[in-house]
């Protein structure tokens, strides 16, 4: 099931009417727990088994790591990274190595080929696989007990609002909540603005990435043959909108209706295409997977205590896994990679480029801005492209001025007029919140605002897309 | 008070819930409610008939914009207004050719044919529906014919090339066409409207003198040329066919050029995984349809082994009858008026049709000039 479906109207209604009538704060999690299992159910009903299987395991493993020393507990926390990354190299990554694998024997004059494998990749597994192993690395650490409740626990590995999509959620951040029955008393104040974000994430999935930007970035990605500097570019542009508005969309959905019954979710996003530079885009971008990486992943290969150029092996090497981590095929890897190498560059010049910004003030960010916005729209050309070598002809034609068609003026102007008002937004949004600038609206223009959303969502509804970071 | 968590600025501010959602509430409504009178007046695709529709030529007008959707949407009115269509036992797949066996395409009422010979056929072909289109409208529909035991696939050897879509237009007209809603409260159907008004400002024949020497300088769009589909009744409507047919020799050429062996075994192939495969209780014909003689004399000549492919692969599906070359030099009735069948080529391609389907019983087929269409008939 997914936040934009005509199914999710009943589920929400009816979970919602059930959490506030129910008494027992226990039950009001059962229920919530036995929804989200029929929500993931939805997507292919057997990999719910997995869901759980996943939750047993690392319930009982933090438990045992908790409780070990030494050798023994490190080799419990190998025992949980094996299980949780174990299943999710079977779903998401067997099928690719395979082929390259065969691919090598082929180049190698190898006839013998190994049978390549058609895995139905369960939903969410990179995100549910991050938060319980966040957790067990957290027991690890000490920086977290273990839940003494499986209930509790199932809950947080779960919860459907955040489950197939994210922002990934720290066990620190959520197993708290579970223990704080005054979060299931209804709060008008908390409810409205949980029914406002969904209304925003909505707008922007259904309205702007599907139906203004996807037609336009389908056209310009399913022609990689007859691609030219103008259709490279607005089709690029079109998609940095559609994935922007697409998977903030999910986002914001999410956590309005964790919201809706009482619980906080992380940020994913504030604004990120305001960023003046390529760390300052990560802080703004899928924020729970940046920070998980750095997290779980750079700092334990040493982050930058090792010396600088160790430094720059670690951002490299954690952007081309946060590349893997999107999807199973070498246009991920490079899309991290080329993150990862601005992220190196940035660094290499980051003396030059803070006596650049000291100098020239505001007219100085908005480049920096600027400069950002080009750059992350080249690595989004491999993030889209169907393979390397359309990439590549995307790239060779986005860097070949010619002069526009007539006809892809007039198709493009309403979504690149969209894009210039989404960078402008974000260029002064991007020092406040969307709350901030909401609670300064006055009363008719909010209703106008909001109302008019609800409107274009129905009227503009077409054929379902399934949100992009599904996928992953 | 509920703690709060420190990588959130999501938090509630401190506003008026109640009265902004229903105030959004009313906005949506009204806003809705104003998009639904402007749908309902225009009705592009006669929802609502007889409902406040503008006083349009709606088939010329609309038709174009979405033929899948109005075509499903005819469809879905017959099957509410009729539910014995439902128990056809003959169904009907393929483009305008196809669909003009069993009368006008314009009307809904050619859509059921009660009792041909005994028999009830539902037509689900329509104009300008292309190899894909013809696959998913028939998986789209075939489980609410339950009783169809035989389905007439008609295969034009051109539908079989690359150059044709590759799009799946059902789903989305299908959920319009079941759902009112989809319909009046959408603005995509308001564009419809719009475009087929300015359509119609622009390309409408005028009857009046200065219009003929207007209409023959004029280089209509495709999508007008393609619209007129009527033998010439007068001179204004004759220019128009004469564009057509020029039109239709540029189209033979780009079409019949890529309808090579290997891409029409493929799509062959993809006919049997998509249906026939799946529907082992149903018996298919497949027809290979009448084709325009600029058409036909180049499959005759130089695209000889890419139709003898088809004609294999097909007839490897099921029965196969091939009425391809109805419209050569050899043959006395032309089939073929411009671009569609005259009125009585359906006549006598479903006497062929019978033949096929009944190789041993003559008996119900009616004989034209005194001959029997079936291969042994007197």
């Amino acid at each position: 099931m997914v936040f934009n479906s005509w199914a999710f109207i009943p589920f929400f209604a009816l979970t919602l009417a059930a959490y506030y009538l129910l008494r027992s704060w226990r039950l009001q999690k059962t229920m919530l727990l036995g929804a989200s299992y029929v929500f993931y159910g939805f997507f292919h009903p057997p990999y719910v088994l997995i869901l759980v299987a996943s939750t047993l395991i690392d319930f009982k493993l933090s438990h045992w790591i908790a409780r070990a020393e030494g050798g023994r507990r490190k080799l419990l926390l190998v025992l949980s990274l094996v299980s949780n990354l174990g299943m999710l190299a079977y779903f998401k990554y067997a099928e690719f190595a395979l082929e390259n694998f065969n691919a090598a024997l082929a180049h190698l004059g190898v006839t013998a080929q190994f049978p390549v494998w058609d895995i139905v990749l369960p939903v969410g597994i990179s995100y549910y696989t991050f938060q319980t192993l966040s957790y067990t690395i957290d027991v690890y650490r000490r920086k977290l007990a273990p839940s003494d409740s499986l209930l509790d626990f199932a809950f947080f590995v779960a919860f459907f609002p955040q489950l197939v999509a994210g922002p990934i959620v720290r066990a620190l951040d959520f197993l708290p909540q579970t223990q704080e029955p005054q979060r299931a008393r209804f709060s008008s104040r908390q409810f409205g603005w949980g029914l406002h974000l969904l209304v925003f994430g909505l707008f922007g999935k259904i309205v702007l990435a599907d139906r203004t930007l996807a037609p336009l970035v389908d056209y310009a990605y399913s022609n990689a043959n007859e691609i030219n500097f103008w259709t490279a570019w607005i089709g690029t542009i079109a998609f940095s909108g559609q994935i922007f508005f697409d998977f903030a969309g999910y986002s914001i959905s999410a956590i309005g209706v964790a919201l809706c019954y009482g619980f906080e979710l992380p940020d994913n996003f504030r604004f990120p295409y305001a960023a003046t530079g390529f760390s300052d885009f990560w802080r703004r971008w899928h924020i729970s997977l940046s920070q998980w990486l750095r997290d779980y992943l750079y700092i334990s290969l040493g982050g930058n205590r090792k010396g600088e150029f160790r430094t720059y092996i670690n951002l490299a090497l954690t952007m081309i896994l946060g590349g893997l981590w999107h999807g199973a095929a070498w246009t991920f890897v490079f899309w991290g990679a080329l993150h990862g190498a601005y992220l190196v560059a940035e660094r290499l010049l980051q003396p030059v480029i803070d006596a650049a910004g000291k100098a020239s003030g505001v007219a100085g960010r908005i480049a920096g801005m600027t400069i950002t916005y080009i750059l992350v729209c080249y690595a989004w050309v491999f993030f889209r492209a169907q393979d390397f070598s359309d990439g590549v002809k995307f790239v060779e034609a986005m860097s070949a001025p010619a002069p526009m068609p007539a006809h892809l003026r007039e198709g493009s102007a309403l979504a690149m007029a969209i894009m210039g008002a989404t960078l402008a937004a974000q260029w002064m949004m991007r020092d406040t919140t969307i709350e901030a600038v909401w609670a300064k609206y006055p009363f008719l223009l909010r209703a106008l605002i909001l109302g008019g959303a609800i409107f274009l969502i129905f009227s503009t509804r077409g054929e379902q897309r399934a949100f992009i970071y599904f996928q992953f | 008070m509920p703690s709060s968590i420190s990588n959130s600025s999501h938090r509630a501010p401190d506003l008026n819930y109640r009265n902004a959602i229903l105030a959004a509430l009313a906005v949506a409504l009204s806003a809705a409610a104003a998009l639904a009178a402007a749908n309902a007046y225009f009705d592009p695709f006669n929802f609502g008939a007889p409902g406040p529709k503008a006083p349009f030529d709606r088939v010329n007008q609309f038709r174009l914009k979405n033929t899948a959707l109005w075509e499903i949407a005819s469809v879905e009115r017959v099957l509410k207004a009729l539910p014995e269509a439902s128990d056809a036992q003959y169904l009907i797949i393929g483009d305008s050719r196809a669909r003009a066996m069993t009368g006008s395409w314009r009307k809904d009422s050619t859509l059921f044919v009660q009792d041909h010979r005994g028999r009830k056929i539902f037509n689900l072909a329509y104009g300008g529906a292309d190899l894909t289109t013809s696959l998913m409208i028939y998986e789209r529909y075939k489980a609410r014919f339950p009783k169809a035991e035989t389905v007439i696939f008609a295969v034009q050897f051109d539908e079989l090339s690359d150059t044709e879509r590759r799009t799946d237009q059902m789903e989305e007209a299908l959920r319009i066409a079941k759902n009112p809603l989809f319909y009046y409260v959408s603005f995509r159907t308001l564009k419809v409207a719009l475009d087929g008004m300015k359509d119609r400002e622009k390309f409408a024949p005028r009857q009046d003198a200065s219009a003929k020497l207007r209409m023959t300088k004029l280089t209509a769009p495709k999508k007008y040329r393609r619209t007129m589909r009527y033998p010439a009744t007068n001179d204004l409507q004759k220019l128009f066919d004469d564009a057509r047919t020029i039109r239709l020799t540029k189209l033979a050429r780009t079409t019949i050029l890529n309808s090579d062996p290997s891409v029409v075994a493929r799509n062959i192939d993809s006919i049997i995984r998509l249906v026939v495969e799946r529907d082992p209780g149903r018996k298919f014909l497949f027809v290979a349809m009448p084709m325009h003689p600029v058409l036909e004399r180049r499959v005759a000549g130089e695209k000889a082994a890419g139709y003898a492919a088809m004609a294999s692969g097909l007839r490897g599906l099921g029965f196969f009858y091939d009425a391809s070359m109805y419209d050569g030099a050899a043959t006395a009735f032309k089939f073929i008026d411009a671009m569609h069948v005259k009125d009585a080529a359906p006549d006598i391609m479903q006497d062929a049709i019978d033949c096929s389907l009944h190789p041993t019983d003559h008996t119900s087929v009616i004989a034209h000039d005194g001959h029997s269409p079936c291969p042994g008939g007197d």
